[in-house]
């Protein structure tokens, strides 16, 4: 039972084994592992852990994406489980249970978005999943044509009429970087915040601007010259058209619902099907709904509108989070959901698919 | 049967591993080695885990999670022990 850390030596061993381990969903070139599991918040080591056989090959790995993050007041390291596997030999020898309870006991925060149910019985344990804390999905649909990306006996959901797109003032323009005035915003904005990702500008390079494969926009929101909100948006490409996925945003509770309001004008303007938030926590909730979005569930029935869109699938897809590490589990006051706030791009959920892969002519 | 030196903190974790793994009927020495046995897996440790740090209040370290630890109902009370854990 030992998680060791990878190291530049065990590379050529540790790509065998992803490869064979985790599939198509793994990227194996070593310049897009280095980017997010080499990131500067490790100290530009390796924040992946292995295992290994008697014999010294690769029997298990965790990847853990280490980020910058906000927790009751201070600067602090967090790390995402991003994925994780262990030969079956090996799990009975409980080398998962070693890679996990290094990950939860060695970093201040820990998130896990469940990509199923499998891993759940394993972070309820060293984590807490809070009630009513999931990832959620808002949705705006801007053209008819989103239907066509719906299943057939559900297209007639798509009513643009739920969908009123209201005005604002503010002033959103595009760009392939974050706003120079963007750190002062934030800092304002996650005096609000118990427990989030610090999404300041040095983050939002490295976690966008630099991203290996794909690429984002960045929509700073101005009132008269002043900056109010920042949004990143990833442009994705589906058989029905272009659609708008916003994987951070950032506005002070006051100014978010105009915020929201400018960011559906603009992606309106660009052509997009529609535009979604999938977020955890309820700090913009009000704000999504004041401007028009809609939750996209069973409840609304917009939950037709597909999530994976990179090849389309109508697979149902899992929304649990947890929350661990040693600086959590010492505090009570961040178990709340108006009191965290994670986006869609904190995590490695918006990464490149073998579909994307394959669109860009990478070999998967 | 093996003798053991913790005796309460052993019967504490065989209830608990009897219950948590459904091994109603199973004997288990506190000698017993719980991975040839095939008792313990990865989600029945981190479950052992969770379960001695809630009954006897201790904090178990990421060192303290090796095969020698937990290879026995013995050794493992000696690890709860060792912590300053005894049972409720």
């Amino acid at each position: 039972m030992k998680a060791e850390a990878l190291t530049d030596a065990d590379w050529e061993a540790f790509r065998a084994f992803a490869e064979e381990e985790f599939g198509r969903s793994h990227v194996p070139d070593r310049r897009f592992n280095e980017h997010w599991f080499k990131s500067p918040y490790n100290g530009g080591e390796w924040s992946a852990r292995i295992s290994r056989e008697p014999d010294g090959s690769v029997s298990g790995a965790m990847m853990f994406l280490v980020q910058p993050a906000w927790f009751e007041g201070q600067e602090a390291r967090m790390a995402w489980i991003s994925s994780g596997v262990v030969r079956e030999a090996a799990r009975l020898r409980g080398e998962g249970a070693a890679l996990y309870f290094w990950g939860y006991r060695n970093f201040p925060l820990v998130g896990a978005l469940s990509g199923n149910e499998f891993s759940n019985p394993i972070n309820d344990r060293l984590g807490v999943r809070l009630p009513g804390v999931a990832i959620r999905r808002f949705l705006f649909v801007h053209r008819a044509e989103t239907a066509e990306l719906c299943q057939p006996e559900k297209r007639g959901r798509i009513d643009l009429a739920r969908f009123p797109l209201a005005g604002s003032d503010l002033e959103a323009a595009w760009l392939d970087r974050a706003p120079e005035d963007h750190d002062a915003l934030w800092r304002k904005v996650r005096e609000g915040i118990l427990f989030t990702t610090d999404r300041t500008t040095e983050f939002y390079r490295w976690r966008y601007e630099e991203a290996p494969y794909l690429s984002y926009r960045f929509l700073p929101l101005r009132r008269r010259g002043t900056l109010v909100g920042t949004a990143v948006a990833r442009f994705q490409e589906t058989p029905a058209g272009q659609v708008c996925r916003i994987v951070d945003f950032v506005a002070a509770t006051e100014d978010a619902a105009d915020c929201w309001r400018a960011l559906l004008g603009a992606a309106a303007e660009s052509g997009a099907l529609f535009t979604d938030f999938l977020v955890i926590g309820t700090t913009q909730d009000r704000a999504l709904l004041d401007a028009g979005f809609q939750p996209a569930d069973e409840t609304s029935g917009f939950d037709c509108v597909p999530h994976l869109l990179s090849p389309v699938e109508h697979r149902a897809w899992s929304n649990t989070a947890h929350f661990g590490g040693r600086l959590a589990q010492q505090s009570q006051a961040w178990r709340r959901a108006d009191a965290l706030y994670f986006t869609k791009g904190d995590s490695d959920r918006d990464w490149p698919t073998a579909h994307d892969l394959e669109r860009l002519g990478v070999a998967a | 049967m093996t003798d053991s030196n913790h005796p309460a903190l052993v019967d504490s974790l065989r209830r608990f591993l009897v219950e948590d793994a459904q091994l109603n009927g199973t004997e288990i020495d506190p000698g017993t080695d719980l991975f040839k046995a095939g008792i313990l897996d990865s989600l029945r440790i981190l479950s052992l885990v969770t379960f001695i740090e809630q009954e006897f209040a201790v904090t178990l370290d990421y060192e303290d999670l090796t095969e020698e630890n937990f290879q026995s109902l013995e050794r493992l009370s000696s690890l709860v022990a060792s912590k300053g854990g005894a049972p409720a």
